[in-house]
């Protein structure tokens, strides 16, 4: 046998390979993606015109029940359902209309990826896709935010404003990966934050960037919260390394908590848009979230174990400043959304490294046990009473 | 383009010491080399791509820990560079060492795929995969020297760097496509890369053969070895002066995209066009660079590749947003690259004796890396101090101090000869 022979056959062997792999690779999947979608978001309320409320045939319950839990379905070729029904909020009867969320729809079938509105757990079937696609969403007062991610040849990313009911309102450019995006109560302002990825050549660290959006103008009140004179026990504390991150906005919607780290330290800070100054509250802070009731605070503990990050979802009271530890175990790398002023929302993958994610539920007590909430979605974005025409 | 010589013609032009300007031709090994770099590349771009991704986001590892293992790694393979080179100097086993450093990146790859998500596992492999990349270097350039005639020294080194910048190219292209395609399939993707790898080591083995020297030089094999007869050697000196001193004002390319970043406002989503057209300019002009090397002369092309590497920054630092600056700079860049780093190589093969070679070779990319890490490092605490225009503008007049410098020093070593 000769060189080019053998040479010849080395790359059969190891080209064979890669292709039984690959195929191997995809073939193992236990949730093989479907060749179905979640029906329009149009289909439940004519957005365009009366926006009068519109809910569609509920699915034979029989149909419904026959698959096993976890697959996605599709029910009289049109609507889809998830799994398993969660129990009802424990403060129904305070909602009036059914609760929804919007959410990043992770099934892995046509609609993977694209903002979705899900009232599953209280409207059986019940979740619909709008148009857009987002990597992180989150809305309140009649307005949204949606930061998309466009792959391309050079991936790009943008920040999609849209209106109740989804329409795209204004484009804005994003210098960096998605990472946590809030609108205020009222609708009229809205933090992004991103990773910027350009700045960590040089440190061999990230860093982030979080601006603020006027939503009915569409543009930028605060390129970057690092222009805000941060004030820590009365003096100008002034650093270059800061980095803010996971805004919550309070009700007025010009104040607001986050996170500022700057050598390792995560302190909360309260911001105040007007006058563009942070003050430092506390340290070991990361990622707040303000409840509904403005009386406390759920944040992600971070918990150092070597060089393997973990956070702990814990809850801190802002009159007491009394922390606690939820019962969530796992560790949670998310801002947590409030469902009601008792129980927070977040984001888990389904498994290390997996695409899909779902959303769990946990009370905000530090008792009870985590629940899963939404199935194949992730960032949730809770829909408050008065926000949306759609019901 | 190149056509591939027989072993006899290439031995009857080395004899002759004349290759023909116009069909620069590059010998079989020189070419086998080049596509050996090409899979290789191909394979551990596609995994270096994907590897920060991985380890950050999958595996919940912070950026800056990956960061510092990172940097030790970088200084163990400046170690096993030099022990690559002395080692396949000592028995002429250039091809014997490159093919395991090869081999052993290759099982890497396997290994990754093995490791799941244990981390500290893959931190390993990663290390390990850098150590081979460090053995196989030195032997690798040298061979190149070995298998091509004095004359086109600078010719081969540009045409096996062409073949390789291609891969460096090619390998994030089909990471990210199949990210794009397989959202999850970074198993995939360590799979195809060692497949590519092994063809790769394949055409090493098949393809490549050792350079027998002549009695003469294994003789001399014995009698001075190692790294301290490097020092004795006519013009070798001066060279490595010179590659330090210009070294130390050389900035890693990070901060050069990211001034042009700053000046543009632009979204980092388009770091990787900066890095895909530095290397296209690069792999366009290695080879014609390094046949106008070898024709008119391999200082002068070295130096003026850091004279226009000075005008790289002087455009950093002066597009402030112009895109046609910016691309002028990256321009000048990918020339810069194309001009200095085969050429380098031809220039200190051309003053090293056969057994000194791979060390030799070795010796000079240590210093060279080590003195830009001290640039990086030192431009970035200037930035850091005074922004963007005061580093861009100091290093702009330094380099062109270099430039005077290595002029000198250049002169007196071709005086020596």
């Amino acid at each position: 046998m000769n060189k080019g022979t053998k040479f010849f056959l080395v790359c059969v062997v190891s080209v064979l390979f890669a292709a039984v792999y690959i195929w191997y690779a995809l073939s193992r999947s236990t949730r093989p993606f479907q060749d179905v979608a979640l029906p329009p978001v149009s289909i439940i309320s004519d957005v365009s015109s009366e926006r009068e409320t519109f809910i569609p045939e509920r699915p034979g319950k029989s149909d419904a029940r026959s698959q096993s839990k976890g697959r996605m379905d599709v029910l009289d070729g049109s609507v889809m359902r998830h799994g398993e029904k969660l129990a009802l909020p424990q403060d129904a009867g305070r909602v009036k209309q059914p609760l929804k969320v919007l959410v990043r729809h992770l099934g892995l079938d046509q609609s993977f990826g694209f903002l979705a509105m899900d009232s599953s757990h209280r409207d059986p079937g019940g979740r619909y896709a709008t148009n857009l696609t987002c990597h992180r969403v989150h809305f309140a007062g009649g307005r949204g935010v949606c930061l998309v991610v466009e792959r391309g040849f050079f991936t790009t990313y943008k920040a999609v404003l849209f209106n109740e009911v989804f329409y795209s309102t204004f484009t804005l450019p994003l210098n960096g990966i998605p990472s946590r995006t809030r609108v205020s109560r009222d609708g009229r302002h809205a933090a992004i934050t991103v990773f910027v990825s350009g700045h960590s050549y040089s440190e061999g660290r990230f860093a982030t960037e979080t601006s603020i959006v006027d939503m009915e103008t569409g543009t930028v009140l605060v390129a970057n919260l690092e222009e805000f004179d941060v004030i820590r026990d009365g003096e100008l504390f002034s650093v270059l390394d800061f980095n803010f991150w996971g805004v919550t906005f309070m009700k007025d919607s010009d104040r607001f908590y986050a996170t500022l780290s700057t050598n390792g330290v995560f302190f909360l800070v309260e911001g105040n848009i007007a006058s563009r100054q942070a003050y430092v509250i506390r340290a070991g802070v990361e990622c707040p979230s303000l409840s509904p009731d403005e009386t406390r605070i759920a944040f992600k503990k971070r918990l150092s174990t070597g060089a393997r990050v973990g956070w702990r979802l814990s809850v801190v009271n802002l009159e007491t400043f009394r922390e606690m530890e939820l019962t969530e175990s796992r560790s949670v790398d998310d801002q947590v959304e409030w469902l009601d002023n008792s129980r927070v929302l977040y984001g888990l993958p389904d498994k290390v490294g997996s695409a899909t994610s779902n959303v769990w539920v946990v009370s905000a007590d530090g008792t009870g046990a985590p629940e899963m909430f939404l199935e194949d979605a992730v960032s949730p974005a809770v829909v408050r009473e008065g926000d949306m025409p759609l019901s | 383009m190149y056509q591939i010589e027989a072993g006899a013609s290439l031995r009857n032009a080395v004899r002759m010491g004349v290759v023909p300007w116009r069909t620069g031709r590059v010998s079989r090994n020189v070419l086998a080399l080049g596509l050996t770099s090409l899979f290789t590349d191909v394979s551990s771009e596609m995994v270096a791509t994907v590897l920060p991704i991985y380890v950050v986001l999958h595996l919940g590892l912070t950026p800056l820990y990956f960061g510092i293992v990172d940097g030790i790694n970088n200084g163990a393979t400046a170690v096993l560079r030099l022990v690559g080179g002395v080692i396949a100097d000592r028995w002429g086993y250039h091809k014997e060492v490159a093919l395991v450093g090869y081999s052993v990146s290759a099982i890497c790859k396997l290994g990754l795929l093995a490791a799941g998500s244990a981390w500290t596992l893959i931190l390993g492999i990663v290390t390990v995969d850098r150590a081979a990349k460090g053995l196989r270097v030195a032997p690798r350039d040298a061979l190149i020297s070995l298998s091509s005639p004095a004359s086109c020294l600078a010719t081969s080194y540009g045409v096996h760097r062409t073949l390789d910048a291609t891969g460096a190219m090619l390998g994030p292209l089909i990471a990210l496509s199949i990210l794009a395609v397989i959202p999850i399939g970074f198993d995939v993707i360590f799979v195809l890369s060692l497949s590519v790898a092994v063809i790769g080591c394949a055409i090493l083995l098949f393809f490549v053969e050792n350079v027998k020297r002549d009695s003469e030089a294994v003789a001399a094999t014995y009698s001075g070895s190692g790294i301290r007869p490097l020092i004795d050697q006519p013009g070798f000196r001066e060279l490595i002066a010179v590659a330090a001193v210009l070294s130390l004002v050389t900035v890693s390319d990070g901060f050069i995209y990211l001034g042009l970043l700053q000046g543009l406002g632009a979204s980092a989503g388009i770091f990787p066009l900066f890095y895909v057209g530095t290397a296209g300019v690069y792999l366009l002009l290695a080879a014609p660079a390094g046949r106008l090397a070898d024709r008119f002369g391999r200082r002068t092309m070295f130096v003026s590749g850091y004279f226009i590497l000075a005008f790289a920054y002087l455009a950093a630092f002066g597009s402030e947003g112009d895109w046609v600056g910016s691309a002028l700079c990256l321009v000048l860049l990918g020339s810069y690259y194309a001009m200095t780093d085969g050429v380098l190589m031809a220039l200190a093969s051309s003053m090293l004796p056969v057994h000194l070679r791979s060390t030799g070779l070795a010796a000079l990319a240590t210093a060279t890396s080590l003195g830009r890490l001290v640039a990086s490092l030192s431009f970035g605490g200037l930035w850091t101090a005074y922004g963007t225009d005061v580093p861009f503008l100091s290093f702009f007049v330094a380099l062109l101090i270099a430039v005077s410098i290595s002029i000198v020093l250049l002169r007196r070593s071709s005086a020596d000869e």
